[in-house]
């Protein structure tokens, strides 16, 4: 009985390479400095819940707290020029981390809300998916506006050229940006790869840069369908 | 004693009452000399006011070892009787009145004397309710050190002791003065940092000066736009801020509330701090904050939904791999 409900395929799955370990130290260094800022900058952010202080305390008083908070921040920059060095300058190919966004997107994103309401089949993906493509660009748009605001608040030499307007607008930006991010890395983000009932606890795609067989066809149909035409044509090893 | 007393049962004579006398001297001289020897500090004052002079040996005065007459005058008498009034003549002042204190202060602190002589704070007949010496640091007999935890003074006291006259709407405008300034400054990185316990954060006293307060029109000021570059730069707080640089091009008590949606073409009613905050007749920081909300809003409220469809296309369908 038990013997029958077993899956035929478990010990079969044919895995796909779909981050280089490059991409994928990358997303971890993202993933720990964007963690690391968030728990430190929250509590200057919302000072007069009662959570700041208990947290403040846990991460090791305030002085502490700052001192992380830049360290991370300086990494995050340094993580964000790598990506944009290494994209512009060695490798542009079609597996790069970098999505662009087509005509295509639009279509997927309205063939998945017909789908949502049962008058259409879940959209083809190929390589990245529009919700993909939508996470890459709001983290890059975050990125930007973090990378920049935060040297600025860090850095009082700068404000010899600056007017102080400025350094408080960047106040403003940084707090406000600091939250949309959080907001979408939590409720979007995490729901596409942790929480969704297909994932659930996590998709492990992020940590060893493979992906099952059975995800990819679901997914990524159309990078699938390519990646076969390719293996059969001899043209990449798998 | 022993040896008196079975003289005394004998009977009285002459060498008896002699003893009694010698020994009475030496009883009084025993009681006497100590407190002649204080004559001089506070104990012919203290059976009057005790209460006055028990704060002051709790001060910060008396244990630098200045005693009641140093500030109030008066003639040190020679002889030792406990209680006289004969002290509080010559140049003796009682209680000093608001505008005395400044000279009651700077007979020994004079730089101080002259810094508060030269500032806003000053007590004139005109500004009867400026702050005097007393009003910071306490009510003149228990003046406390500034590093006593007790002393309204002391550091992390220091927010209070200013804003209980800053923070006072019907004090503040009479001089017009705008009681803004605790609101602004809670909104601020440096009490955000200060009250989590960074002590090196900037309070008060840090940016205005402590007995050289002077208003921000005043050139002399270290919250003026000619020095205000310096004042942010100081040792200790941000050394890369050189005293030629922009901080003056904007409000160091900023306040977002005050920021308006009104699109202003003709600025020539804004002051400088006030006009570095628009981008042509927009006010960028209300716009800025304006676009967050909306952009924040739009996007959560969309990605919820979104999970939401999501969740219920996968409760309705089965897993799709």
């Amino acid at each position: 009985m038990s013997q029958e409900m077993k899956n035929p395929d478990v010990g079969k799955e044919k895995y796909f390479k779909r981050f280089t370990t490059n991409q994928v130290l990358q997303h971890l260094g993202i993933v720990i400095t964007f963690s690391l800022v968030v728990i430190t900058g929250m509590p200057i952010k919302y000072n007069d819940q009662w959570w700041a202080p208990i947290l403040i305390d846990i991460l090791g008083g305030y002085e502490m707290r700052t001192l992380i908070h830049h360290a991370a921040g300086v990494g995050m920059v340094l993580i964000g020029i790598y990506h944009v060095v290494f994209y512009l300058l060695i490798d542009r190919g079609p597996k790069a981390l970098v999505p662009d966004a087509d005509l295509k997107d639009l279509k997927d994103f309205w063939q998945l809300m017909k789908y949502y309401f049962g008058k259409a089949e879940f959209p083809k993906y190929a390589r990245y998916s529009w919700k993909e493509k939508f996470d890459y660009w709001g983290a890059l748009w975050g990125m930007v506006i973090m990378c920049l605001s935060g040297p600025i608040l860090l850095l009082p030499q700068l404000w010899d050229y600056l007017p102080l307007s400025f350094v408080h607008i960047m106040h403003i930006i940084h707090s406000d940006e600091s939250l949309l991010a959080t907001l979408a890395i939590v409720i979007w983000h995490w729901w596409n790869v942790h929480y969704n009932p297909d994932l659930f606890p996590m998709s492990k795609v992020w940590v060893a840069g493979m992906i099952s067989e059975r995800q990819m066809k679901a997914e990524h149909p159309l990078e699938y369908e390519e990646i076969m035409r390719q293996l059969e044509e001899g043209e990449v090893e798998k | 004693m022993k040896f008196e007393l079975e003289r005394l049962k004998r009977g009285t004579n002459g060498k008896v009452v002699r003893v009694m006398i010698v020994l009475q001297l030496m009883l009084a001289l025993a009681i006497m000399l100590p407190t002649a020897a204080m004559a001089e500090g506070d104990s012919q004052c203290y059976s009057c006011h005790s209460d006055a002079v028990t704060e002051i040996r709790e001060s910060v005065h008396h244990a630098n070892g200045v005693d009641c007459m140093d500030c109030h005058g008066g003639v040190v008498l020679p002889n030792v009787s406990l209680i006289t009034r004969d002290v509080m003549s010559g140049n003796f002042v009682g209680a000093p009145t608001r505008t005395e204190t400044l000279e009651f202060c700077s007979k020994c602190h004079e730089d101080v004397g002259d810094d508060y002589e030269a500032s806003v704070h000053r007590v004139t007949s005109e500004k009867h309710d400026a702050p005097e010496c007393r009003d910071c640091h306490g009510g003149g007999h228990d003046i406390l050190s500034v590093s006593d935890p007790a002393s309204p003074t002391y550091r992390p006291n220091q927010l209070e002791m200013c804003v209980d006259c800053h923070d006072d709407h019907d004090m503040m405008e009479k001089y017009d003065v705008n009681t803004h300034v605790l609101a602004t400054y809670e909104a601020s990185y440096h009490w955000k940092a200060f009250k989590f316990g960074q002590l090196k954060a900037a309070t008060c006293l840090d940016c205005h000066g402590t007995h050289a307060v002077k208003s921000e029109d005043d050139e002399t000021s270290s919250t003026s736009d000619f020095n205000l570059g310096g004042t942010c730069g100081k040792e200790g707080c941000h050394p890369g801020v050189n005293p030629g640089a922009r901080v003056w091009m904007g409000m160091t008590h900023y306040d977002q509330h005050e920021q308006t949606p009104d699109l202003v073409f003709d600025k020539s009613g804004l002051d400088t701090k006030e006009r570095a905050y628009y981008l042509g007749p927009i006010n960028l920081a209300f716009y800025i904050e304006i676009f967050f909300i909306l952009l924040t809003c739009t996007v959560v409220i969309v990605l919820i939904i979104f999970v939401l469809l999501d969740l219920l296309t996968r409760i309705k369908m089965k897993k799709h791999f």
